[in-house]
């Protein structure tokens, strides 16, 4: 079975090689940020800053990981429908993305440690627009922007006296923001030509976060509340060394013409917000998301094209209870949420704003694996002052998978 | 089930993965202006590019020509070299050495293809023709050569016709036993072919087919042979070797030209300085222009009206790249223009490789042609070389 799987997932991947979004607001800063690699999270609102679940490895609190049962390995790929409209006109364009893959497990249940690792993205740009110029001498201009900041993390959580929950991670940034503009003559006798603004990162940082203990408790002891928990996290993105290069191609020649070694400065994101369970099936949750993008610097430089993001987001859970002789569909987890974002995009004077619905459900896999199934429709943007207005569908696919391994077992 | 659940879902985001997406359009191209290319062109004059250009001599052997010289033409006079030779299947040679065949005549057939100066095609032409007494080779042989060769002042020549296609001449017999006995016997009797020079009073120098393989209408030596009361046959002769030779008075030229010239040969060198170009751009298209006199130019019936500016390798030598060069033709304006978009590429890429440009008559051994070009110190701003550059950058 997980042989299958394997395939399937290769096969999809290589569907992701071929596609490409549309959105040009991924021109900006280092272009759309993501905030979750899981699909579980993703159906929840993005967010779940202090949201523990045994089955997810959270990217954005390594200190929910304290909750690890066995060890997970998770995988994750998005597609992406996208109806991206100016004043007179509109169009559809679409690409499915590698979200990630992750692998944690528990090292001693009694002290919280679990310990994570993950490959996953920070940011992406992808954009492609192309432009036709007619008159005495016609040209096409071909506009791309490919790219982004992944992360490779490391981490452990670790419980403190007083249930007090605590996680870090190292990060590894690294990535290449490309923008390609592509010209190209109707008169053969002229040459093509390409540039490529290409700014390779790579940079150490961390991401610290904290749970608090449940404080279901303190609403007395029949409340229908319980597993209460607080929590916070923040990435933190010392400068990065930025390799600035300007390539350019043109019929079997490439030049790189400038090649600058410089510093790009992503600003720290926090995060904080709480989670609790309602009758014991029903867990909600409400996050907020900071990210100073006004402190966004490459090559000293700040961007009057960014802002500073905030996003607020809620979402909701239904589990199941474990029932024997339950059937499949009975078994399966249903989520929703909401999230309204005050994006970092700021163009021409104007925020660009972002409201967007999410639902999905895990379907499980046996007792310890499933499939997780995330939809998100967002708005974003408007048509006013040359804008974009952006409807977007989004389909997170993921797939977990549990074994019990390193486990010491007491005989 | 789940298999089945699994299956449907993983089809339908097979499906969604595979979807159609429309084409890129201009949709969000108002938020990249950052990324918008320039085009601009600069030329030779507007981004003062300086230009120097001259003109030499070059000595080489013609050896490799298709085509064979013969006339005179003001100062110029152009001299044919011809080798042939028979060979001979053993019943002929037999028969020679027997003294059972007879030569009856032996004659030689030059085909003209070409004139000049082309306006004067109908001007007197004659020639004579000597023995050569010492050996030549045609891929070494110049007109730096022709003092020392040595030659019969006899004119072997006789009954010359000069029609439309043909031209032909008789040679003495025992001339042509000397070639049929350089056969038979090849260590003890010598053959050096003949030199055709133009008679003092040619007004024209007239071109024939020289040896091209499988021709058919290259200069031919045959011999009629008879054997008594046998049969009469033709025998052709086998061209070792043909070679032209241009002899003559260099031109005086004027400081504002450059001049091309043909088989005699002269080259010009071109050479812009690109110091001035814009630095971090693409060039998308470059044309270089030069101009001519046709008042001044002196062309032959029939040739290549072309110039072709080749990449310099090495400024010592003049060696120039067999790959790298660039064929300018005749425009209507009566300039010759030619694309070198490569060339610049290659020289904007190391500055260090321009070494400029050596520009040649498009068929540099095949006639006379006398290219009368407007140089890099021509009074005239307008008329000198004019390069043209398009370029992009963003």
């Amino acid at each position: 079975m997980k042989n299958k799987f394997l395939v399937v997932i290769l096969i999809l991947l290589n569907g992701y090689s071929v596609a490409q979004s549309n959105s040009s607001y991924t021109r900006f800063g280092i272009g759309d940020p993501e905030y979750s690699a899981s699909a579980r999270i993703s159906a929840i609102g993005q967010l779940g800053v202090a949201v523990i679940d045994d089955n997810t490895i959270s990217s954005i609190n390594p200190a929910s990981w304290f909750k690890f049962k066995g060890t997970r390995f998770g995988i994750d790929i998005a597609y992406t429908g996208l109806i991206i409209s100016e004043n007179n006109s509109s169009s559809f364009y679409s690409e499915t993305d590698f979200k990630g893959f992750n692998f944690g497990f528990p090292v001693s249940e009694d002290y919280g440690i679990g310990v994570a690792a993950g490959l996953i993205p920070y940011s992406r740009i992808s954009y492609k627009v192309s432009d036709t110029f007619s008159g005495d001498d016609p040209y096409v201009v071909d506009y791309e922007g490919r790219g982004g900041l992944s992360t490779l993390f490391l981490g452990s959580s670790f419980l403190l006296p007083g249930d007090i929950a605590l996680g870090a991670t190292l990060d590894y940034y690294f990535g290449n923001l490309s923008y390609f503009t592509k010209l190209k003559f109707s008169d053969p006798s002229k040459f093509p030509a390409e540039f490529e603004k290409l700014n390779k990162a790579t940079g150490f940082g961390t991401t610290i976060g904290i749970l608090s203990p449940d404080i279901s408790p303190l609403f007395g002891e029949h409340s229908v509340f319980s597993n209460f928990h607080f929590g916070a996290g923040i990435k933190l993105i010392p400068e990065m060394d930025a390799d600035s290069l300007y390539i350019s191609r043109s019929f079997a020649i490439e030049d790189t013409m400038i090649r600058a070694a410089t510093k790009m400065k992503v600003p720290y994101r926090i995060s904080a917000g709480f989670s609790f369970n309602l009758f014991s099936n029903y867990r909600l949750n409400l996050d907020y998301l900071f990210q100073p993008w006004s402190e966004y610097r490459f090559a000293g430089k700040s961007n009057n094209f960014l802002r500073d993001m905030h996003k607020i987001s809620t979402g909701f859970e239904y589990k199941p209870g474990q029932i024997i002789g339950a059937s499949i569909w009975e078994q399966i987890i249903w989520r929703a949420g909401l999230s309204f974002e005050k994006t970092q995009y700021l163009i021409f004077n104007k925020g660009i704003d972002q409201f967007s619905l999410f639902g999905g459900f895990s379907f499980p896999l046996g007792i310890e694996n499933s499939i997780d199934i995330a939809i998100q429709y967002s708005t974003r943007g408007t048509t006013d002052t040359g804008l974009l207005s952006e409807k977007f569908f989004k389909l997170n696919f993921g797939i977990s998978f549990g074994e019990i391994w390193f486990l010491r077992y007491d005989y | 089930m789940i298999k089945k659940i699994a299956l449907i879902i993983l089809i339908i985001f097979g499906l969604l993965f595979y979807s159609c997406a429309d084409d890129p359009s201009s949709i969000g191209l108002n938020l990249l202006n950052q990324d918008l290319p320039k085009i601009d062109t600069i030329n030779s004059i507007d981004g003062s590019f300086t230009q120097t250009s001259s003109f030499f001599k070059k000595v080489v052997s013609l050896g490799a020509s298709p085509r064979l010289l013969i006339g005179k033409s003001g100062t110029l006079t152009a001299h044919t070299l011809l080798l042939m030779g028979f060979l001979l299947p053993d019943s002929i040679k037999n028969d020679f050495k027997n003294g059972n065949l007879v030569i009856e005549k032996a004659f030689v057939e030059l085909y003209p293809n070409y004139f000049y100066p082309a306006a004067d095609s109908l001007e007197y032409f004659d020639y004579k023709v000597h023995k050569i007494l010492n050996g030549w080779s045609s891929s070494t042989f110049s007109a730096d050569s022709f003092n020392t060769l040595q030659y019969n002042l006899e004119d072997l020549s006789s009954n010359k016709t000069f029609n439309y296609s043909i031209y032909t001449f008789d040679l003495p017999l025992q001339f042509a036993r000397d070639l049929i006995d350089n056969a038979l016997y090849p260590d003890s009797i010598k053959n050096y072919g003949v030199l055709i020079s133009p008679a003092a009073s040619a007004q024209k120098i007239v071109g024939f087919d020289g040896f091209t393989p499988f021709s058919g209408i290259e200069t031919k030596l045959k011999i009629i042979i008879t054997k008594q009361g046998s049969y009469t046959d033709t025998l052709t002769a086998i061209t070792g070797s043909d070679i032209s030779v241009v002899l003559g008075d260099d031109p005086v030229v004027d400081p504002g030209f450059m001049i091309l010239q043909s088989s005699k040969i002269f080259n010009s060198r071109l050479k812009f300085d690109f110091s001035n170009f814009p630095n971090n751009v693409t060039v998308n298209k470059a044309v270089l222009t030069v101009y001519a006199d046709s008042t001044k130019n002196v062309f032959g019936s029939q040739f290549n009206n072309s110039v072709i500016a080749y990449v310099v390798t090495d400024i010592d030598s003049d060696k120039v790249s067999t790959s790298l060069f660039s064929t300018l033709s005749l425009t209507n304006e009566n300039n010759y223009r030619g694309e070198i978009t490569s060339i610049l590429r290659y020289w904007l890429l190391n500055q260090s490789n321009n070494m400029g440009f050596i520009l040649r008559p498009g068929t540099e051994q095949n006639g006379l042609e006398l290219f009368y070009l407007y140089s890099s110190e021509a009074a005239d701003l307008t008329k000198r070389p004019y390069l043209e550059i398009i370029y992009s950058y963003n």
